[in-house]
């Protein structure tokens, strides 16, 4: 235990002196909610990690999965009554089995027909929840959603409520770290790196393709009902497909198969969004921009350039120390 | 000697395209059996069919060990212990030897006293491999992968294994280098099932070979006798 504290001490204080900056700013309740807001897109960017970073296999219809964990948590909590935390989970599944119909064909197809599907399963979640309107309210979208009662407690406020976000943004990085380094993630890791040698090494690419497909929409389907119960409100504008592009775009803003990446990425993005609020309209443009950046200058994301500049510095200082030794030889 | 592998009759189609037009082939315990043939004769897809990596079967039966084969989904086949070498490596290029190795041993789940002493066997057959233990596996060179390919068969502890052209694209002197890695690996009890072009080189190792031709098997000999055999000479070898 204590090696890991040594080892990773650095991360630790940064990470202690943003949770107290956090905490500062969360007195307000509008930083608190996108504090909030934050961790809930870090769960999905996390979610995207799996399927697109580990596996390889790319979805820009998550906002599709996103609505389904919204919708059903907040119908479930709002018709049928079921205890909020309960209605949290069920939404997951319920995206999660979304996600498993999808996979089942998505799984025989590769890049850019699976980005179609992917797309088209988007729109079409989308155009379900705007048409839909005796379930879902249509256009107008569901409000006064109740707050979240976790065991007794009720997260009547954005603090409370970003709080519980975040205990479970870091139990989805330690779920995710812990797939990743097993066996199962060994398997992810083989068919995004070469499907064919998979196969023959004996892993059933179908399978675990679609497990990834299963294990993200999970985690997005949560993220979704986290979503609701924080805003109070859904409506189907949050769920189009510019938002299935801002989830993409944070995974490789901060860098694809990193722990940090997909919190950076989200923080950046988010804060992005809402400082430019008043271009709404230019924000797919503002997005294209910030993905064309990623690739042209930095394709590991943010991450990939702490790494790169560590390694730079590493360099630096092996190299004077070097000279040091030269000089004092001669 | 029993047979490990039996393959009768048969016929294999990429959709219209008929590319095996029933071929009969065994490979015995502790046998090294080449497939040669010209471009285009048959012997990818005859390895592909085996292992189950492309669908095509219209008729026939492959059996390992026994039991029928064909129809069952490649990682399935795979379990059951044939390895696969593909042509062109597919090794994994953004991960280190090491993993490549690693993943080798996928199946074999809890086995790790067997795996450490299959990877040191690998070492031991492959030096270079242990050299580049933390090297990225797409900064190897050529014949480098190709060791990998072979180290990485050798992980799934296979009871057969099978090799689509390891000499392709690499430099004689690591050719060499590899048969006699190879030879030395069936000097050790594993069956293998070698598809090559470059007949001396597959012959020199081969206890019998196949010859193949558009679909079909137009010889089947020991391997001396294939190689003093004038049609192999001039159509494969190069001898006038």
């Amino acid at each position: 235990m204590k090696t890991f504290v040594q080892k990773n001490l650095k991360a630790i204080i940064a990470v202690a002196v943003l949770v107290v900056i956090a905490l500062v700013l969360a007195q307000k309740t509008y930083y608190a909610l996108i504090i909030g807001l934050i961790g809930i897109y870090a769960i999905v960017a996390d979610s995207l990690d799996i399927l697109f970073g580990y596996t390889g296999q790319i979805s820009l219809g998550h906002a599709g999965l996103f609505a389904i964990g919204a919708y059903v948590t907040t119908l479930l909590r709002m018709r049928l009554g079921v205890p909020s935390l309960v209605a949290l989970v069920l939404g997951a599944i319920v995206t999660m089995l979304a996600g498993f119909l999808v996979a089942i064909p998505a799984s025989k197809l590769v890049k850019h027909f699976l980005s179609l599907l992917m797309i088209a399963f988007g729109q079409m979640v989308y155009l379900i929840v705007n048409t839909w309107t005796p379930v879902t309210g249509g256009s107008l979208g569901i409000g006064e959603i109740p707050y979240l009662n976790v065991f007794g407690l009720v997260l009547n406020s954005n603090l409370k409520c970003a709080i519980f976000i975040w205990i479970l943004v870091a139990v989805c990085m330690l779920v995710k770290y812990r797939i990743i380094n097993s066996r199962t993630g060994r398997a992810f890791i083989a068919i995004r790196e070469n499907p064919v040698a998979a196969r023959g090494l004996g892993i059933d690419v179908r399978r675990y393709k679609i497990m990834a497909f299963a294990i993200s929409a999970f985690l997005t389907g949560m993220a979704g009902g986290l979503y609701a119960y924080l805003r109070g409100f859904i409506s189907p504008e949050t769920f189009n497909g510019t938002q299935s592009t801002l989830f993409m775009t944070m995974l490789l803003f901060g860098g694809i198969t990193t722990v940090a990446g997909p919190v950076i990425g989200s923080a950046v993005l988010l804060l992005v969004k809402e400082v430019f609020q008043s271009l709404a309209l230019y924000q797919g443009l503002i997005y294209a921009v910030f993905i064309l950046i990623i690739l042209f200058f930095f394709p590991n994301g943010a991450v990939g350039v702490y790494y790169n500049m560590q390694a730079a510095m590493k360099k630096k200082s092996n190299k004077k120390a070097e000279e040091q030794e030269v000089a004092k030889n001669a | 000697m029993s047979n490990i592998l039996e393959i009768e009759n048969l016929h294999f189609q990429y959709g219209e395209i008929v590319a095996l037009r029933g071929i009969s082939l065994n490979v015995g315990e502790g046998e090294v059996v080449t497939l040669l043939g010209g471009n285009g004769a048959g012997k990818t897809t005859t390895l592909t069919a085996i292992s189950g990596l492309i669908n095509g079967i219209t008729q026939g039966e492959i059996r390992f060990m026994g039991e029928k084969i064909n129809g069952k989904a490649p990682h399935k086949i795979a379990a059951l212990g044939i390895a696969h070498s593909l042509e062109g490596r597919h090794i994994f290029s953004q991960l280190t030897v090491m993993e490549n190795l690693m993943m080798g041993a996928y199946l074999r789940k809890g086995d790790n006293a067997g795996i450490a002493k299959d990877l040191e066997y690998v070492f031991h057959l492959f030096p270079r491999l242990k050299e580049r233990e933390k090297q990225q596996g797409g900064t190897l060179s050529g014949g480098e992968q190709q060791m990998l390919a072979v180290g990485r068969a050798l992980m799934q502890a296979p009871k057969l294994l099978m090799l689509d052209e390891p000499s392709l694209g690499i430099a004689p002197i690591i050719v060499e280098d590899i048969f006699r890695a190879l030879h030395q690996i069936n000097q050790d009890g594993l069956p293998l099932l070698l598809v090559e072009q470059n007949c001396n080189v597959a012959l020199d190792i081969a206890h019998r070979g196949y010859v193949i031709e558009t679909g079909e098997i137009i010889l089947s000999d020991t391997a001396q006798a294939l190689a003093e055999n004038e049609l192999i000479q001039k159509s494969y070898m190069g001898m006038e």
